[in-house]
């Protein structure tokens, strides 16, 4: 077999299991995709407890039936501004293999199947972005839905932030980008 | 196919599918071959039935059908019963008297559960007929007790022929047949009669037994002479009665280590039934004289009646859930509509409902205490063991061993008090000889006693040997630079520092006091168990080692503490004393750390909104709250604004991920709902400390 059919073959398999349904929402005026399957619930906004020595982009704890559940504001873990809370608000809780999580965006919007003809490979950035993130980039219905690889981005969260409790530096100094 | 199939795929035929009717037509064929006498007149009648079938078309073949049900309704009544299962009865007809072990095969139309509740049903059935049975003898006259085995053994009958288990019906009907004719008054009550039904139950019982650890499809041997008990009772009720009943083979003991043997299959039982198994040995060993013939029986369960096994994630799951109800409880209470006062009536019946919710919540606490027992047995073992190695003669007396403590507890308490014990025997008592020198009983003692003191639980290990040596232990600390000079100090305060981490070595220790191996270890188990340890020693009097730790460690009694807009709890047994400082007090150290002087004591002042950054807190010190925590060379001072109130909330573990923020232990569900974060005192000193070194 060349190299050139392996490579194609293996891109067609990465694409299959790609495809499928995917929850969307939004955060600021980007439209991302989470899979469904990762999905636990979608709750409303609520009270969230802040626990100290934590990143930035982690709020804090929530009380969901008697379990706590971190959440995280997506929006500061990507490097864009705070989420300002509005009505709109939600949380979405993702059950990924370790952990479950709460991730906090600005709207949901709905749950759409993607299929692998619509998703294309997330173009190069160069340095601004980090792409690992994005397992790619979905075309349905002509809007661009940015299809997140959440278990990658739960699994690269570092919940405590090691700087600040040596004391180090302040919560505000840090920043992460995508 | 037996005859229950047939019926039954008579009735997924379709009258439309002629390859059906005909593999449905060979079954019919078979079984009539199969049959015997007016059975296999009515099938060979359905055969013919079926034969005609193929020629008629399909309004006919309906009819046909349904003349074809008939008939088989009668084959069915006519084999005797609705079990699909195998059954005994048949080889008993064929050879009564052979002596072998009989099969049965249980149904797997009904589930394990369902076959378990029955075990246990039957169970308390049987053993409810015997005791009445047992007193029957001495008063036949009573018509009371007379029912109450016959309830038994029909209550057996009905539920072991719904589930098909023929052999124990069979048993449980021929019983009862037996005793219908006391009962109605055809019969005398005779010994003969007392020793069938002792021993029926003795068979139903035995057969229960095996079943346990069958299930559902699989297939038990009957007990042996399970045929031979069967025949002697026809016998016995047909007015046959030279059969001596003595020939009858006993049925052979369930196996003596059965019944403790299931304690250890299924790990996840409550170990609640447990004390009931001595009670069940001792019964045991009596009934030989007592009993003549029914020696199994006895034996068989009385567990079933007084507690129950219940899988542990269960009854966590349990008490989550009522957690959430005193929560979800909690925040009813409080809502406006009920606190406004306008709402009499309403506010009445929240109230009520609180009550309930309360005693539903103490109750299921009780749930998972379990009794000391058997960690203090295993003290006593250990007592015994070492004292007999190190050639010292110990009395090992224990003393409360009923208090009860929460069940996971029970491992954390028990590394702690081998390490005491140890030390005690090892070091503590001394020899024979040195005791008898010293004007001591050459037994020395070692008392471990527990008891419930103010909601929290206190061991007690007390020695009468050598106690602790102050000057040596402070010759120990001075050399350790622990201190300069223990002028100052009280008695206590020096004990206490054989609790310190790298106070001691084990060799070390034993050369200098004797005493406190590797006693930090001890001091951190109980602290993990949110305790405290304290001794009390007279050198050559003994020492005891007090521990005092909650009920359980569920619940976390605390403080609200409160740091600008936030809320922490602090555990109550963190906090020693809660002070407002006055500007005197306050000494600061380069402008920079701060220490409290606390009644001549310099504590470090740490400040929660700082190791916590938080913005909006008090940070005037004068205008706050000193709390003081931690103990010995780890007491500090922590800033906060205010104490709140006092709460009593369920320890929760914070999500994964979030588990281990240093200063958290925790997180607990507020009164509002929200998550409260429950402070560890030992993690913000600790971090506090090393931002000091840092900076």
């Amino acid at each position: 077999m060349s190299n050139a059919a392996s490579v194609k073959e293996n891109q067609s398999i990465k694409v299959d299991s790609r495809a499928g349904k995917y929850l969307t929402f939004f955060l600021a005026s980007e439209e991302y995709g989470v899979e469904i399957l990762k999905v636990q619930e979608i709750i409303g906004r609520m009270p969230i407890t802040p626990v100290p020595l934590t990143s930035r982009y982690i709020l804090g704890v929530i009380n969901l039936r008697g379990k706590i559940h971190p959440i995280m504001d997506l929006k500061i873990k990507f490097g864009m501004d705070h989420t300002e809370i509005t009505d709109e608000t939600c949380i979405i809780v993702i059950r990924t293999t370790s952990l479950m999580m709460g991730i906090l965006v600005d709207k949901v919007s709905e749950v759409v199947n993607v299929a692998s003809d619509d998703i294309e490979d997330t173009p190069s950035f160069g340095a601004d972005v980090n792409p690992e993130y994005l397992l790619g980039v979905g075309k349905t219905g002509g809007r661009v839905r940015l299809l997140l690889d959440i278990e990658k981005v739960i699994n690269a969260t570092d919940i405590i932030n090691m700087k600040q409790v040596a004391g180090g530096e302040s919560k505000d100094t840090l920043d992460e980008s995508l | 196919m037996n005859i229950n199939h047939l019926a039954i795929s008579l009735i997924e035929l379709n009258p439309e599918n002629l390859s059906d009717l005909n593999a449905f037509k060979q079954n019919l064929v078979l079984s009539k071959k199969k049959a015997r006498g007016r059975l296999k007149d009515i099938l060979g009648k359905a055969c013919a039935e079926i034969e005609v079938w193929f020629d008629h078309d399909l309004e006919e073949r309906k009819e046909g059908i349904n003349r074809l049900g008939e008939l088989l309704e009668q084959a069915m009544e006519l084999s005797g019963g609705s079990s699909p299962a195998a059954k005994p009865k048949k080889s008993q007809a064929v050879e009564p008297k052979k002596m072998e072990l009989l099969k049965f095969t249980l149904s797997n139309e009904f589930d394990a559960d369902l076959l378990n509740e029955f075990i246990v049903e039957g169970m308390e059935c049987a053993n409810m007929a015997e005791s009445a049975m047992l007193e029957w003898e001495n008063d036949p006259n009573n018509r009371d007790l007379l029912n109450t085995i016959f309830r038994g053994f029909h209550t057996i009958k009905g539920t072991s022929s719904f589930i098909n288990l023929d052999c124990i019906k069979d048993v449980a009907h021929q019983a009862e047949s037996m005793l219908v004719k006391v009962r109605d008054g055809q019969e005398d009550f005779t010994p003969g009669h007392a020793d069938m039904s002792l021993k029926s139950l003795d068979m139903i019982k035995s057969i229960l037994e095996r079943m346990k650890s069958s299930g559902p499809g699989r297939q038990i041997e009957l007990p042996l002479g399970y045929q031979e008990m069967l025949d002697t009772l026809k016998n016995f009720i047909s007015g046959n009665r030279n059969t001596k009943i003595h020939d009858v083979p006993a049925v052979p003991a369930v196996p003596a280590a059965m019944p403790a043997v299931m304690p250890a299959a299924e790990p996840t039982a409550v170990p609640v039934a447990k004390p009931e198994f001595k009670e069940r040995i001792s019964r045991k060993e009596e009934e030989p004289s007592s009993e003549k013939s029914s020696t199994v029986s006895q034996t068989t369960d009385q567990v079933t009646e007084s507690t129950v096994r219940v899988k542990i994630d269960r009854l966590d799951k349990l008490l989550d859930t009522v957690g959430e109800l005193v929560i979800a409880q909690t925040m009813v209470g409080q809502d406006d509509l009920v606190m406004d006062g306008k709402h009499r009536e309403f506010s009445k019946k929240v109230s009520h409902t609180v009550k309930i919710v309360r005693e539903l919540h103490d109750l299921s606490m009780i749930l998972r205490m379990v009794p000391l027992k058997g960690t203090f047995q295993k003290m006593a073992r250990l007592a015994r063991d070492l004292s007999l190695k190190n050639g010292k003669m110990v009395k090992f007396v224990i003393e409360g061993e009923d208090i009860e403590i929460d069940r996971n507890m029970v491992d954390m308490v028990s590394d702690p008090l081998i390490h005491l014990i140890r030390n005690a025997v090892d070091h503590g008592i001394e020899t024979p000889d040195q005791r008898r020198l010293i004007g001591k009983s050459e037994t020395g003692q070692i008392h471990l006693t527990a008891g419930r003191v103010e909601g929290s639980i206190m061991l007690t290990i007390w020695d009468d040997g050598r106690g602790l040596s102050r000057q040596k232990i402070v010759d120990k600390a001075i050399a350790r630079g622990l201190i300069d000079s223990a002028e100052r100090m009280t008695e206590k305060e020096v004990w206490q520092m054989i609790f310190m981490p790298g106070f001691s070595t084990a060799e070390q220790v034993t050369e200098v006091s004797g005493r406190g191996v590797g006693l930090d270890v001890v001091h951190q188990a109980v602290e993990a168990l949110r305790g405290r340890i304290e001794v009390q020693s007279t050198e050559g009097q003994g020492c005891s080692f007090i521990m005092r730790m909650p009920l359980t460690m569920a619940i976390t009694d605390g403080m609200v503490v409160k740091v600008g807009s936030q809320r922490y709890i602090l555990p109550i047994a963190n906090i020693q004393k809660a002070i407002k400082p006055v500007e005197s007090d306050i000494h600061t150290v380069n402008q920079r750390a701060e220490m409290l002087d606390f009644r001549g004591e310099m504590l470090p002042i740490f400040r929660l909104h700082r190791l916590f950054e938080i913005q909006d807190a008090q940070t005037e010190l004068t205008s706050g709250l000193l709390v003081v925590i931690g103990e010995g060379q780890q007491r500090s001072a922590l800033f906060v604004d205010d104490l709140l109130t006092q709460t009593q909330v369920v320890t929760k573990l914070l999500g994964k991920g979030i588990n281990n923020v240093p200063g958290v232990a925790g997180g607990a569900i507020m009164s509002d709902g929200t998550v409260g974060l429950i402070l560890d005192a030992a993690g913000i000193i600790g971090m506090a400390q090393q931002r000091l070194n840092t900076t």
